[in-house]
């Protein structure tokens, strides 16, 4: 009984100095107390099994929980779904997370969650513990797997995502090179190969990482291509390499193709039916495409805006139209409002697929270059409408929790991103001017008032990116100092 | 449904089943004729033919489509956005039933197999 009370206590003085560890890259003071405290029990223990005593065989399995909890959390814990138990192991590891455990414990806890299906009282249980502003990356990944838990992959992926862009040294390290490993397998269950393989030099990428943007290099033919024998070698280093053995078969025997330049698109046939019905028959097939399954890209809308504009510049077309009106007794003008209606319908199009429909230089007349730059005007409209209502609220100093701030942040900067790959560089400068003052705002009230600084170093280092890309001298000059105060 | 499908399935012209010349009274007996072939429940009356492919009538949808053709700027533009429901959308250029980028698909749930998902 003495020996089951003593080893209770060992493994409780263990833990509580796991909680109190404090180092950022090394287990520290606290954590080298708990590795002494445990192999010291280690070595009792071993002795009593050595002397084939009962208690000792008993006292095996929480010793090695003890040792290793990481490693036994994300083996038995995380995939059973038993949220508050991997919760509790990883709060006192000290060597994987070091100082973060809190922050560790927490993603342990997001990923049983997901694992477990998302049961409302374990997301509830997650969410509880989210909301501190002192959270570092860490915290970002929980959020992200916590999103993937309740179904929302997109929020997740944007989430974690962004985790991945934290630049200089982030800790905990573990917390980064997770997430490029969720983010390179996300990618390849998606088929995005190019992302995989570019994850593949990250210097945080894991063996499941490198695997898979091997096998990305491989689809993607692109160098070095890894040979079979190379790939079933990668594949030997990776945890689960059983759940990837088929599909580096199937890589393997996958045709590596040179890149093959596409030919460019072949201009147009003359038409040969009348131009209106030409035109309805295109949008017909563009518009309602959603029944249909067909595609819609940039190039069949540049033609379907062709289309309508021959129909909208042929003169017996709109002498008919203006005979059938005054026939009628229409008091509107129908030419107008059908040029209105495709105007709109285009629009709709282009937004809800969010197609990169590019920018318009020379301001053509024609329905296309009218196309882009109500596209270009609508976009700036929402990126300005968005970032007045964060700074509107930093201004009132209306606090959320630190990872709400990070989800609207990124929602933010999702927008600028999205706007600026559907339009192009021309809306940049713009776009940047519209989201400076409100991010910026937010990171100095996260800094200065909340003390967060992991969220706003990054928030300041992006800042500092993308004023240096559309050459801000006074901001650079700003975000320069905000992110050299964080080094 | 995208708001242009919508505009094609509901154009009135495709309810009815009329020409563009139709004239007014043409209009009130083929509404009738529907209404009252629809309340017999005819499986004649359940579909209509519209360019993105059949759709259903109810008696709902004619009295709508009579009521938009007696307005004479309604009427226009309906006639506008007309488009003989035989000829359908152009085939897109690239409409050859393959799955996009179809050699670069592996077929990895790489969430699952990495333990990042629950598995099936």
């Amino acid at each position: 009984m003495s020996a089951v009370v003593g080893l209770a206590i060992a493994l409780g003085v263990a833990r509580l100095f796991g909680r109190a560890n404090k180092e950022e890259s090394r287990p520290g003071f606290f954590g080298l107390l708990q590795w002494c405290v445990l192999l010291v029990v280690a070595v009792v223990v071993l002795r009593g099994v050595l002397a084939g005593r009962p208690v000792a065989f008993a006292a095996l399995p929480p010793l090695l929980i003890a040792l290793f909890p990481w490693r036994f959390t994300t083996a038995v814990l995380v995939p059973r779904g038993m949220v508050r138990t991997a919760w509790f192991v990883v709060r006192g590891s000290t060597w994987v997370w070091f100082d973060d455990n809190r922050g560790g414990a927490l993603v342990a806890a997001a990923w049983a969650c997901l694992r477990g299906g998302g049961q409302p009282r374990d997301v509830a249980f997650v969410e509880r513990r989210l909301g501190d502003d002192a959270a570092g990356a860490a915290n970002l990944l929980a959020t992200g797997l916590l999103a993937q838990a309740q179904g929302d992959v997109v929020a997740a992926r944007r989430g974690i995502d962004r985790l991945v862009e934290f630049e200089g040294r982030v800790a905990p390290a573990q917390a980064r090179r997770l997430a490029v490993q969720w983010c390179a397998a996300e990618a390849a269950s998606r088929d995005a190969w190019a992302r995989v393989a570019a994850l593949g030099d990250d210097r945080d990428a894991d063996a499941t990482t490198t695997l898979l943007a091997a096998i990305a290099r491989r689809m993607l033919g692109r160098a070095p291509v890894p040979e079979p024998s190379q790939l079933r070698a990668l594949l030997r280093r990776v945890p689960r390499r059983a759940a990837f053995a088929a599909a580096v078969e199937r890589a393997c025997v996958h045709e590596v193709a040179a890149d093959v330049v596409a030919p460019p698109p072949a201009p147009p046939a003359a038409a040969t039916a009348p131009p209106l019905p030409a035109a309805l028959r295109h949008h017909a097939a563009l518009l309602g495409g959603d029944a249909r399954g067909r595609a819609a890209d940039v190039a069949a809308i540049e033609a379907l805006c062709k289309a309508w504009d021959l129909a909208f510049e042929d003169r017996a077309t709109a002498a008919a139209v203006a005979a059938r009106r005054a026939a009628l007794g229409a008091k509107l003008d129908p030419w107008l409002r059908l040029r209105e209606t495709v105007d709109a319908d285009l629009l709709a199009l282009v937004h809800a697929r969010g197609l990169p429909i590019g920018e318009d230089p020379a301001s053509k007349p024609d329905s296309f270059g009218r196309l882009r730059r109500r596209v270009r005007q609508r976009l700036l409209d929402e990126l300005e409408l968005h970032a007045d209502a964060l700074h509107t609220r930093v201004r009132a100093r209306r606090a959320l929790p630190v990872h709400e701030e990070w989800r609207e942040y990124l929602t933010l900067r999702g927008a600028y991103d999205h706007a600026i790959a559907m339009t192009g560089m021309g809306l940049h400068r713009l776009a940047f001017q519209a989201v400076h003052p409100a991010v910026c705002a937010l990171a100095v009230w996260l800094w200065n008032d909340r003390k967060n600084r992991v969220h706003a170093h990054q928030m300041f280092r992006w800042l500092l990116r993308e004023a240096e890309l559309v050459e801000d001298a006074e901001a650079v000059a700003l975000q320069r100092r905000n992110v050299d105060a964080g080094k | 449904m995208s708001d242009a499908a919508e505009r094609w399935a509901r154009n009135p012209l495709y309810v009815l089943e009329l020409p563009i010349s139709a004239t007014r009274a043409e209009i009130e007996r083929a509404g009738q004729k529907w209404l009252a072939m629809l309340e017999l429940d005819l499986a004649a009356a359940r579909l209509y033919a519209t360019p993105l492919g059949p759709r259903a009538r109810t008696p709902e949808l004619v009295r709508e489509a009579m009521a938009e053709l007696r307005e004479p700027d309604k009427r226009a533009l309906h006639e506008l956005w007309w488009l003989a429901p035989e000829d359908g959308p152009a085939p897109a250029p690239d409409d050859d039933g393959s799955p996009p980028d179809a050699d670069a698909a592996l077929g990895l749930d790489a969430l699952t197999a990495a333990g990042w998902r629950r598995g099936a």
